[in-house]
């Protein structure tokens, strides 16, 4: 219980940094996704059923908090993290490389199902196009800092005896 | 009963994806209102606040050398007086445009004005598909859905607008959401001061805010000021909203599309001025 209560503590604080200050280092126009950094991080150390826990209240905060059509990032987050969590058994924990491989896919993952819901909310996406240059380097910096914030976790678990 | 059992993980992941794709669809048909956390989303607001304000200013003080405060403080004397200059002239224009009805019409800018809501920025949505930001007013402070949210700047005369920020979408107690100009749910009805033609516009995916005349022979120039047109009821009349950057002829050439430069930058969003209606 203990576990789950940091992981949540830390996906609202994530989701704070992520809405109110990551904003400012928009300049190229795309910025790390930190909230799914995270997300992935705990769906590869716990089983499904907690990862979609943790990805609906993920996507909660952003569509309560900012969006007006309530569910499309607690769907998105919920598939991301309910499918990672199911699979996280059967991958290697222990290597960088899978938490950044995850992270890669799950960005793809991530902008796909929106694009996808946005067609079917028939928005134009016919100029989705102009989005791509910044979703492949928000894929690219997701991937790599990805191993820093595991660091991180890691460390923040052990400093309060939470047990990964 | 051992179907269940065996697969109650997969059953309840099929059930819960359901559950929200109704849910998207009832919300986005707006048969389903918004969640309102309550004191967690008030707790969450606040700290939002703190943050943003965090950025703010650690953004500010990298930027800005001590030699050059005088500069900019200067600036921004100098901004606002364009600014209001640069409203009087579209004021200015518009009656001259309607000339019939100048003095009428001139009493009526003079006198026109506005309850608001002075708000800040506290989230904003960096992602690629939408642009929405949330600000740290709400229905304790007046704000309704569909309020009008400008970029406005307060000088010895009063109020001056700069432009047209978007709309507020949803409101709770102590915060509320805008969608700006440029997110494509948004669609404003305009009015081309030079030639006194109205037509729509909307924001895209790409940022870019587009629209075409109701009449579609008609054409634009570059350099064009629009302000809202009031059709529609959404929309306050007379809010500037931009200029035209590019007129670009559509695929069955009898009509024209307009690209539409933003009176405002969205990037640099901090305080802004909701119209309480």
């Amino acid at each position: 219980m203990k576990r789950i209560g940091l992981m949540a503590l830390l996906i609202v604080i994530f989701f704070i940094f992520q809405t109110s200050f990551m904003v400012f280092f928009n300049y190229f126009n795309f910025i790390p996704n930190f909230s799914l950094i995270l997300l992935v991080i705990f769906a590869m150390l716990s089983d499904g059923l907690t990862a979609g826990i943790l990805g609906i209240i993920t996507g909660m905060l952003y569509d309560a908090m900012i969006f007006d059509v309530f569910g499309i990032y607690t769907l998105i987050y919920f598939f991301i993290g309910a499918i990672i969590g199911s699979f996280s058994d059967d991958m290697f924990r222990e290597n960088y490389i899978i938490y950044s491989t995850v992270t890669g896919i799950s960005t793809i993952v991530m902008h796909f199902l929106q694009y996808i819901i946005l067609f079917f909310l028939r928005f134009k996406v016919q100029t989705a196009v102009s989005v791509l240059p910044g979703i492949i380097f928000e894929t690219a910096i997701n991937a790599v800092l990805v191993i820093f914030v595991l660091k991180f976790v890691i460390y923040l678990f052990d400093l309060f005896k939470v047990k990964i | 009963m051992n179907f269940i059992r065996e697969h109650f993980k997969k059953i309840l992941f099929f059930l819960t994806i359901f559950i929200l794709i109704i849910m998207i669809g009832l919300s986005s048909i707006g048969r389903m209102e918004g969640t309102d956390l309550g004191f967690f989303g008030n707790l969450i607001s606040g700290l939002q606040k703190i943050t943003y304000n965090t950025g703010l200013t650690l953004t500010n003080s990298f930027y800005s050398v001590q030699e050059i405060v005088k500069m900019r403080e200067e600036n921004i004397m100098l901004t606002e007086t364009v600014y209001s200059l640069k409203d009087q002239v579209r004021i200015l224009e518009n009656i001259v445009n309607k000339s019939e009805a100048l003095e009428t019409e001139h009493e009526m800018k003079k006198n026109l004005s506005y309850d608001y809501v002075v708000g800040q920025v506290i989230a904003l949505d960096a992602s690629n598909w939408f642009s929405r930001f949330t600000i740290d007013k709400g229905e304790n402070d007046g704000i309704k859905q569909n309020d009008i949210v400008i970029k406005a700047v307060k000088t010895e005369d009063g109020i001056v607008q700069i432009g047209l920020l978007g709309i507020v979408s949803e409101t709770s107690s102590n915060w509320a959401k805008v969608i700006t100009l440029l997110d494509e749910s948004c669609k404003v009805s305009f009015t081309d001061i030079d030639n006194d033609e109205s037509g729509i516009l909307q924001g895209s995916i790409d940022g870019n805010v587009t629209g075409y005349f109701f009449n579609s022979k008609i054409s634009a120039d570059i350099g064009d000021n629009l302000v809202t047109s009031g059709i529609g009821e959404i929309y306050i009349p007379d809010i500037y909203i931009g200029d035209v950057k590019e007129v670009v002829k559509t695929t069955d050439a009898s009509t024209q599309r307009i690209v539409v430069a933003p009176a405002v930058e969205f990037t640099k969003i901090n305080r802004v001025y909701v119209l309480t209606k």
